[in-house]
């Protein structure tokens, strides 16, 4: 077995897990499938993009700016749009946010065209070596950082008040209200809080992948794999599916061939869907979980 | 009218000519209630009465279409179920509605969600209802959704009382449980009764539960309140005591 096709393969599946958290997230807490998620992907690397390229700002201190916007965004689309179109069910929720992505992902083919760009930080080239595999820094950084804010964002969801509400929510909404959630305000933070965490995803990835407005959708297939894999509304689920996603990646491209990755990827959700549906982490009792 | 005017004043509770329903099928017609501080007040009727949707009027899930919804004097209408929870309303639903992925007692602290209490109050009220109901303080870490019927009957009333509330709204405490459990809970009910002076408001279609610890009950039949008065008054009327004790 060759140790750096499946180092390769981890530290880009940290990324996979972290795009994939917000999800799930909504998924678990909402019942949406927000195919959006990739638009805000796109605007996270973007935002990271144009602070390094105009300011020179360190693409990893971009990461509270995208997860700001973000947050805003989302909010404002959650309390502004989709809260009014929730109750029309899950059909109409993949017309809302499939028309959200379209619009987004335009918005930003016209204001930055569809050229391809690059973020790429001084330190880029270097690495380390251990035992015969080398690591680049930036793509352990990548991972570390990923790794961070799936911690923290486990944090907030177990240990605060807030995150309490959120799983409450999930959990089981009418009775989150008995107890005096605000459920209508736990929505719009929670899309927010995904928007934030999919869109600092689109940061870390911007310094590794090209920038360009249809950077998202490639990432929205694997966001459903490694959803799928992990369980929905899980969150270490979606860590674990988004290694498992990446090995897997790392391995076809490396044995198999390249350009059979995807169809491997696809495969594996097709297995999954018939063998398991509950994803590998199934649970008991349905809603948020770590 | 003056003489209702003037009990509605000190009254907790005051619904005054409700009507209300889903979409367009009404379910309540010109329903009048008072509930007073301290009373244990039952309502009793058949399947399909209306008796949950009257809860869900006073716990805010249902709007009013027409009449008037008072707290101490002060209207409430349109007041969402989180303002009304403020206020001192605390509905615990028919089948539990728990949060099942959640241990006892984070599903108990979630009770005091809406609070603004220290953590050491809440710790409190943690101890006193683990005090009420001891089976359930053994399963504190257990997942919520793995609790007996009972268990999980015991864990609603106990989120209910982590709010601190004004009154308790309990819709179909003894569905699905075995009458030795019912007992246990009624059991409870009465001690909080006593300890902390709780406004409770019960549905019930068993009578027989209902009035065992009710002072007064209404009787609802097809969205409309047919009755009201004293239980041992109910008691001894004959056509309620065919139409529901089946005496």
């Amino acid at each position: 077995m060759d140790w750096q096709v499946i180092i390769n393969g981890l530290l880009l599946g940290g990324l996979y897990g972290l795009a994939a958290i917000g999800f799930s997230l909504i998924w678990g807490v909402m019942n949406i499938v927000d195919l959006a998620q990739g638009a805000y992907l796109t605007l996270g690397a973007y935002i990271t993009f144009w602070l390094f390229n105009l300011w020179g700002v360190d693409p990893f201190l971009t990461l509270p700016i995208s997860a700001l916007v973000l947050f805003g965004l989302g909010y404002l689309i959650e309390s502004q749009i989709i809260k009014r179109v929730l109750r029309y069910g899950l059909v109409m929720m993949l017309v809302v946010t499939y028309g959200l992505n379209l619009l987004l992902q335009n918005a930003m083919l016209v204001a930055w065209s569809a050229d391809y760009r690059s973020v790429t930080p001084a330190y880029s080239g270097a690495g380390l070596v251990i035992g015969g595999a080398s690591i680049p820094y930036i793509r352990l950084a990548l991972f570390i950082a990923a790794l961070l804010l799936v911690g923290l964002l486990t944090f907030f969801l177990s240990r605060t008040r807030m995150g309490n509400a959120i799983r409450a929510t999930s959990l089981n909404r009418l009775a989150a209200s008995f107890v005096g959630v605000r459920t209508d305000f736990i929505y719009a933070l929670t899309y927010g809080l995904a928007a934030a965490t999919v869109g600092m995803a689109g940061s870390l990835i911007s310094m590794v992948y090209t920038v360009s407005p249809s950077l998202g959708g490639t990432f929205m297939t694997k966001i459903f794999v490694v959803t799928v894999l992990g369980g929905f509304g899980s969150i270490s689920g979606a860590v674990v599916g988004g290694l498992i996603l990446g090995v897997t990646e790392a391995l076809t491209a490396s044995y198999v061939a390249p350009g059979l990755m995807n169809a491997v990827s696809f495969i594996m959700l097709v297995l999954i869907l018939i063998f398991r549906p509950q994803g590998l982490f199934g649970k008991q009792f349905y809603g948020v979980t770590n | 009218m003056g003489t209702s005017k003037v009990q509605g004043a000190d009254a907790l509770i005051t619904l005054e000519n409700v009507a209300t329903g889903y979409g367009i099928a009404q379910a309540l017609w010109d329903v009048s209630l008072e509930l007073h501080h301290g009373e244990i007040v039952a309502l009793i009727g058949s399947n399909g009465a209306g008796k949950t949707t009257m809860l869900r009027v006073l716990s805010g899930v249902l709007p009013l279409w027409s009449g008037e919804f008072k707290i101490q004097g002060q209207s409430v209408k349109g007041c969402t179920t989180p303002d009304l929870v403020d206020r001192g309303i605390c509905h615990v639903p028919e089948g539990r509605q728990l949060f099942f992925g959640m241990s006892v007692e984070e599903n108990l602290r979630m009770g005091a969600f809406a609070l603004q209490k220290s953590s050491a109050e809440i710790n409190k009220n943690l101890a006193w209802v683990y005090e009420l109901f001891p089976e359930v303080a053994r399963r504190r870490n257990q997942l919520a959704g793995t609790l007996s019927g009972g268990e999980q009957q015991m864990v609603a009333i106990g989120r209910g009382l982590m709010g601190e509330p004004a009154i308790l709204l309990i819709d179909e405490l003894s569905l699905g449980l075995a009458p030795v459990i019912v007992d246990r809970i009624l059991e409870a009910l009465q001690v909080i009764h006593r300890q902390r002076q709780l406004t409770i408001f019960m549905v019930e279609q068993d009578v027989e539960v209902a009035l065992s610890i009710a002072s007064r009950a209404y009787i609802l039949e097809n969205g409309r309140i047919v009755r009201e008065g004293r239980n041992e008054q109910l008691m001894n009327d004959t056509a309620i005591r065919e139409a529901y004790l089946g005496l």
